[in-house]
């Protein structure tokens, strides 16, 4: 166990220092959001209505940022030979980086969220819903990232490929987020449903997308 | 703590590299792998750790007080754990100080199986039968008792391997050299039975050289099992395994 929180530190640690690439996550969708309104125009009520699923989208491709790197940096230099030879059974190695990964990308963005809202004209009542539904989400996002990850491990530049395999399995986590978000601005409907289904993707997502990406780190040798 | 393999082979990507690999290792001994480039020295280091599939014949590694431990074609069981692995990638992040890299191995690594070292015999060691022929020489540098392998703290194993001044210093400001010597200091902090090191001397001066021959004899002295690949004679006991293309 004192294994696994040492691994956790060190990604975080790794990921929040100067070229861990932890934080360019943020500010790419930091930047996506910030543009919108300028391609869109001043009109609130489309950035109103379009808002919450322009949050979501920059999330998804600010996650996909630094998903290469997730294994591939330590599988070039040797750490994850280091791993695979330990104790610590790979499942645990691909939660702790994963969870790594989600604490310095999926969580500071959805702390940056408010403050975006505002930009594109959000109400309040559905900002923090938006806010709940990422921090569900991006979960289920870093982990189904983390098997794209895992597959395209030895593979140079293997950036795009990556994205290309993950994001058709990333849709259902896009749909149920932004419909959540949908659901609280329209009060026709109560939000709660496709949050469930929203814990239930990610839930899902970190224990079977975790074997999965496990069992192709163990094979990738 | 003895390595006895039976009839290796080893496929890479659907080239056969060797096949009915048989040795064992020596107590006191180091095994000392020779061979032209690319004939698998390296392969064989990543079977034995784990981190190549066995396409045939069993690995024990006998001693231990849970019993031998047997990895193999049929066996599940990979011996990576028991093993220290020194490869050409040194596992070390640019970004980290040499105590946090030493540190996090040490809590990832650890705790190291429960072992019971056999005392070693610093005696002779004797040619043998197949590919392996065996030289000897400064057994007489051996501890006259041995006792089970124990861990060394970060703050030791770096003194041990000369780096005790840099322990601040980020990885990305080291030299290979000094790289080499704190990958070193990684087989110190979590005590393994089982040395894989794959041309350790490279970059290394012959002060660090002087280092790692001395901590090869100390693992051998207390019973732990090491294997090199090798170009250069190695100055502490050995049995030679040379793998030449006739064997696949």
């Amino acid at each position: 166990m004192s294994g696994w929180i040492a691994l956790l530190k060190r990604d975080v640690m790794l990921a929040s220092r100067l070229g861990g690439g932890g934080f360019v996550g943020v500010i790419f969708f930091l930047s996506l959001v910030v543009l919108a309104p300028f391609a869109l125009g001043p009109d609130l009520n489309l950035l109103a209505r379009v808002g919450p699923a322009l949050l979501w989208i920059a999330a998804l491709l600010a996650t996909l940022i630094g998903l290469d790197r997730l294994f591939q940096a330590d599988e070039e230099d040797g750490s994850l030979d280091l791993m695979r030879m330990g104790d610590m059974p790979m499942l645990l190695v691909v939660l702790a980086k994963g969870i790594a990964h989600w604490l310095t990308t999926g969580l500071p963005l959805t702390l940056a969220a408010p403050v975006l809202g505002l930009l594109l004209a959000i109400e309040p009542k559905v900002l923090g819903v938006v806010m709940l539904s990422l921090v569900i989400g991006t979960p289920a996002l870093t982990f189904i990232g983390a098997v794209g990850a895992a597959l395209t491990v030895s593979v140079r530049r293997g950036g795009l490929l990556l994205a290309v395999i993950v994001m058709p399995m990333m849709i259902p986590v896009m749909i149920f987020g932004v419909a959540t978000a949908s659901a609280a601005a329209s009060d026709m409907m109560d939000f709660t449903t496709p949050l469930m289904v929203l814990a239930g993707l990610s839930l899902g997502s970190i224990v079977v997308a975790s074997l999965i990406a496990a069992l192709a780190l163990s094979e990738a040798s | 703590m003895l390595l006895r393999a039976e009839a290796l082979a080893c496929i890479r990507a659907e080239r056969l590299l060797f096949s009915g690999l048989s040795f064992a290792s020596e107590p006191g001994c180091a095994v000392a792998l020779t061979g032209p480039n690319g004939v698998g020295k390296s392969s064989l280091l990543r079977l034995i750790a784990g981190l190549l599939p066995v396409h045939a014949g069993t690995l024990a590694l006998a001693g231990s007080a849970t019993g031998p431990v047997i990895a193999g074609s049929d066996h599940e069981v990979p011996l990576g754990q028991y093993c220290h692995y020194l490869g050409h990638r040194d596992a070390l992040k640019p970004s980290m100080s040499v105590m946090e890299t030493l540190d996090f191995w040490q809590a990832f690594l650890a705790p190291p199986p429960p072992q019971s070292m056999q005392p070693a015999q610093p005696d002779v060691c004797g040619p043998r039968a197949g590919a392996v022929s065996g030289t000897a020489a400064q057994s007489e540098s051996l501890p006259a008792e041995s006792s089970p392998l124990t861990a060394l703290s970060c703050d030791t194993a770096l003194d041990r391997v000369g780096l005790s001044h840099l322990a601040d210093l980020s990885c990305q400001l080291l030299s290979a050299g000094q790289r080499r010597r704190l990958t070193l200091a990684r087989l110190l902090v979590v005590a393994r039975p089982l040395w894989l090191l794959d041309e350790p001397t490279t970059a290394l001066d012959s002060a660090g050289q002087d280092v790692l021959w001395q901590l090869c004899t100390h693992h051998l002295g207390h019973g732990g099992v090491i294997m090199v690949a090798t170009h250069a004679p190695l100055p502490v006991p050995n049995t030679r395994l040379a793998l030449d293309r006739g064997l696949a």
